[in-house]
C-alpha cells in the first residue's frame, strides 16, 4: 500500500486516495470497509452530506436501504411522519416525544429515501426507531435493516415496551433488565384499558440472536427494577 | 388445568388476518411475500406456547385478551 496521493472528508471523516484511485472509489472502499458488503453508489460531492445524498447499505440478509445523516428538523418531520402511517394499536410505542431538538443535536440521525429513521446517541443508545409504512412490502424499509445500519454507526443499546421484544431480539439485542409500565408516564397514544401496560425492556448488542422472543421468559430470568432509571443503570453497567 | 381452546392454527390464522389489516392493507401478496422472505413461523410459535402455557397456569385474563396476545404478535412481526 502506497501513500495517498490526497484526501477528502466525508461525514467528518478524512478518508486517503490512493494512488490510481478516484474519489468515488476511495469512498467506496471506506464505506465498504466501515459499513457493509454493498455500497452501490455513492455522491462525494460535499465534504458534509448531512441532507444531502442517500447512501446505500445492504445488510447481512441482502436488504438495501437508501439512508443518509439528517438535521433535527428533517429527522423529527421523518419520525412523525412514519409514526403516523403505523396503527395506533402499536404507534404508541414509537416515541417522538422525548427528546428535543437540542437532544437531537448531538445525536447521530438517520433518516431513508423512504422516510424511516433511527438515531444513535453519543452514548450508543439506540433511539426513535420507525419504518414508515406504505402497505406496499417492495417500497418499505425493513426494520432488520435499519437496526442493522444502527449497530454499524455505534448503537449498542435501546429499551423498548415488551411488545417489540422478538423484533428486538431477532436483531441482536439481549434483555439485560426490566420495570413495570407506570401508567404516570404513560406515552401518548397509550390508551388505559385497551393498549397492555407494558413492560419496558432494557437491552444491549451482543449479535446473539438465539434467545427466547417470548417477553415473558425475559421478565422471568432478569430481576425487575422498582423504576425505569434504575432498571436503566444495571443495564449501563453492562455495556461498555 | 384449563385447556386453551385454540389450536396454533388458529392462533396463527388470527394473527396473519390482523397483521393482513394492520400491515399490509389487505394485500394478500405483500402478507405472502413478508412470511415468505423472513422466518416468522418462528415467532408465532412461540407467542402461542407463551400463551397457551399462561393460560393453562390459571392466567384466565388471557383468554379474554386473546386478541391483545395476538395484536403482540403482530406488532412484532409488523417491525420487520
Amino acid at each position: 500500500m502506497g501513500n495517498p496521493t490526497g484526501w477528502f472528508t466525508m461525514n467528518g471523516v478524512h478518508i486517503p486516495i490512493m494512488e490510481g484511485q478516484s474519489k468515488a472509489e476511495a469512498a467506496k472502499k471506506y464505506m465498504n470497509s466501515k459499513y457493509g458488503k454493498t455500497v452501490a453508489k455513492l455522491s462525494t460531492k460535499s465534504s458534509n452530506n448531512k441532507n444531502k445524498s442517500y447512501n446505500k447499505y445492504t445488510d447481512a440478509k441482502g436488504n438495501t436501504i437508501d439512508i443518509k445523516q439528517s438535521e433535527p428538523k428533517e429527522f423529527k418531520d421523518t419520525l412523525d411522519k412514519a409514526k403516523s402511517t403505523n396503527p395506533s394499536t402499536d404507534a404508541w410505542r414509537v416515541d417522538n416525544y422525548s427528546h428535543t431538538m437540542a437532544d437531537y443535536s448531538k445525536d447521530k440521525l438517520f433518516i431513508t429515501k423512504r422516510g424511516s429513521c433511527v438515531a444513535v446517541t453519543p452514548d450508543g443508545d439506540i433511539i426513535s426507531v420507525c419504518a414508515k409504512r406504505t402497505g406496499d412490502r417492495n417500497k418499505e424499509d425493513r426494520g432488520r435493516t435499519i437496526m442493522e445500519y444502527a449497530v454499524k454507526n455505534g448503537g449498542k443499546k435501546l429499551d423498548s415496551f415488551s411488545g417489540n421484544h422478538g423484533f428486538y431480539v431477532k436483531c441482536g439485542f439481549e434483555p439485560v433488565s426490566w420495570c413495570k409500565f407506570d401508567e404516570q408516564y404513560a406515552p401518548p397514544g397509550w390508551r388505559k384499558g385497551i393498549d397492555k401496560p407494558e413492560p419496558i425492556i432494557f437491552y444491549k448488542y451482543t449479535g446473539n440472536t438465539n434467545i427466547s422472543t417470548d417477553y415473558k421468559v425475559a421478565l422471568k430470568n432478569i430481576k425487575m427494577s422498582n423504576d425505569y432509571d434504575t432498571a436503566m443503570n444495571i443495564r449501563d453497567k453492562e455495556v461498555k | 388445568m384449563n385447556k386453551y381452546p385454540y389450536s396454533y392454527e388458529e392462533y396463527k390464522a388470527e394473527v396473519k388476518k390482523q397483521y393482513l389489516k394492520d400491515y399490509c392493507k389487505n394485500n394478500i401478496n405483500y402478507m405472502n411475500s413478508m412470511f415468505k422472505s423472513e422466518n416468522l413461523d418462528s415467532i408465532i410459535k412461540t407467542s402461542y406456547s407463551s400463551s397457551k402455557s399462561s393460560y393453562e397456569s390459571g392466567d384466565r385474563e388471557l383468554l379474554k385478551n386473546l386478541s391483545l396476545e395476538v395484536r403482540d404478535t403482530v406488532a412484532c412481526l409488523g417491525m420487520f
